[in-house]
């Protein structure tokens, strides 16, 4: 959030690109901050897990005694600068026509700076209302509204749909190149090619959860995330598969550690999936691919602009 | 009155005026504490055109309300408009949709967002290097980046370059390293490192 003396604006953030939204002082009507329940209980649940996960290092040695101890203490910290910051709250802006949630206001401590800052600004340009005036305001503005122009009188300007993005084409590309990866890693048994696949397929359960949380009213297309819901399946299996296989290399691996005698498995040797199963995946994937991004081009709605027809004379009533 | 009423952030229950610019008062439907501070523009009415109603039948209507009179035409399209669905820009009246379009398609200067080239730059550098390998294709792809957006508008608010020069940096270690590489493969090539096992046959 950034003040200027007319205007806030709002700033969305994905790292890779910002959305500025300005919010005139003249315009502004309310401020509503609440203050959500602590979380105090799973704060200090997850405390204590991370503490526990950081006594998992006592059964282990070296290497993955630091694993153990590095990833807890992350945890920890996190925990700890979670309760640090405070109770968190929900900000809303309020306008004639709109209500928006300032999403970087997200903490009580936060929302009582930006209060405090905001408060004064706005009153510079509109002037304070008095404690006594308040329940005025709501008879005044009721009054007004019944016997002028209401909301509901008025036709609502037309609702521009939203074009949807390009996560599913985004998935459905990174399932083919993961065929490609499943195959690559039968065919060479390259070291590099088990250190990628692992980190691909957790991103498509990443992008399938995502691109299945974001659809909501963004996407008019249905069938892609009909294909999306069906394809949840075999990443489930795929990923059971994979971690036993990765299950089975960390226990040879703390075994050899323990100079105990193991079949010889390390990440050199290592590979993801068996011969038939690596073939299954890679078969569902490149279809999966291949007809979801077909159906997410066909599927995808025309421009509004290419739908716009000139309208020449008047509409017969 | 707002277009909203003044309602709880967590269940939307309705904040009577009783609780407005008051400390610690309880929302009646969750039992959170809200804090509600209102302001004068709340007793403003809604200002703006209003679209007129047609009085004959045979009277234009605008394309997405038919009982609303047609005010102007789309400048873009041609589709008439009442005062509700005009939008004035630039001195230009465009309906909706085209409104929407010509935004997408950066032809009006209505700015509301911006691509931050110098962190793509940034994460092209230093994100490859996790995987290793992909550094042969991610430390060209961020000079190119750097190269081609050295000018591009950065954040709206106050931003240095210094991601710029960070990626930099970071292309060029990168492609120090990828030297040293290639370097030493093609070393240890000549030196017969790659050759395989020779077979020695006994006299």
């Amino acid at each position: 959030m950034w003040i200027a003396p007319t205007h806030i604006l709002l700033l969305r953030s994905t790292r890779f690109r910002e959305h500025y939204a300005r919010f005139a002082l003249a315009d502004i009507q309310a401020v509503v901050i609440t203050e959500l329940p602590s979380r105090m209980p799973l704060q200090v649940a997850l405390g204590a897990v991370a503490v526990l996960w950081m006594f998992g290092s006592t059964l282990f040695q070296a290497y993955t005694k630091g694993f153990f101890l590095v990833t807890g203490g992350i945890a920890l910290a996190f925990v700890i600068a979670d309760i640090a910051r405070g109770p968190r709250c929900r900000c809303f802006l309020h306008t004639a026509v709109s209500r928006e949630p300032l999403t970087p206001v997200a903490r009580m401590r936060i929302a009582r700076r930006f209060v405090a800052q905001l408060q004064p600004a706005i009153e510079a340009v509109q002037g304070a209302v008095a404690v006594g005036q308040v329940p005025d305001l709501e008879d005044r503005s009721s009054s007004q509204s019944l016997g002028g122009p209401s909301a509901a009188t008025f036709d609502q300007p037309p609702e521009v749909a939203q074009r949807p993005g390009y996560l599913p084409e985004t998935l459905f590309g990174l399932f083919l190149i993961n065929a490609a990866l499943i195959l690559a890693s039968l065919l060479i048994h390259n070291s590099e090619v088990m250190n990628v696949l692992p980190t691909t397929l957790f991103g498509e359960v990443l992008l399938v959860i995502v691109a299945l949380f974001r659809r909501g009213s963004r996407d008019p297309r249905r069938y892609i995330y009909v294909l999306m819901m069906i394809v949840l399946l075999g990443i489930g299996w795929d990923l059971v598969v994979l971690a036993q296989s990765f299950g089975r290399l960390i226990i040879a691996t703390a075994e050899n550690q323990r100079g105990q005698p193991a079949p010889v498995l390390t990440m050199i040797n290592w590979t993801a999936f068996q011969r038939g199963h690596a073939i299954i995946a890679a078969s569902w994937r490149t279809g999966a691919g291949l007809i979801g991004l077909a159906a997410a081009y066909l599927e995808r709605p025309a421009s509004p602009a290419s739908r716009a027809q000139p309208v020449t004379e008047s509409r017969p009533k | 009155m707002p277009a909203q009423a003044i309602c709880c952030g967590e269940c939307s229950t309705p904040v009577p005026a009783e609780s407005w610019n008051r400390a610690g008062v309880r929302c009646r439907g969750c039992g959170h504490i809200v804090q509600v501070a209102v302001f004068p523009a709340i007793e403003r009415i809604r200002s703006g055109a209003l679209p007129e109603a047609i009085e004959i039948e045979t009277e234009a209507s605008c394309f997405y309300h038919p009982s609303s009179r047609a005010a102007i035409p789309c400048d873009e399209c041609g589709r008439f408009l009442c005062r509700l669905c005009e939008i004035e820009i630039d001195g230009r009246h465009l309906c909706p949709a085209c409104f929407e379009s010509g935004v997408s398609a950066n032809k009006l200067n209505v700015e509301t967002s911006r691509t931050m080239y110098d962190s793509i730059a940034l994460a092209l550098a230093t994100l490859p290097t996790l995987l290793t390998w992909p550094v042969i294709i991610g430390a060209p792809a961020a000079l190119f980046v750097v190269i081609r957006r050295w000018r591009a508008p950065g954040s709206i608010v106050p931003r240095t370059r210094a991601r710029y020069y960070l990626a930099v940096l970071f292309v060029l270690v990168d492609l120090g390293l990828i030297g040293l590489a290639v370097f030493g493969i093609i070393t240890a090539s000549r030196a017969g490192a790659f050759a395989g096992p020779r077979t020695v046959v006994a006299p």
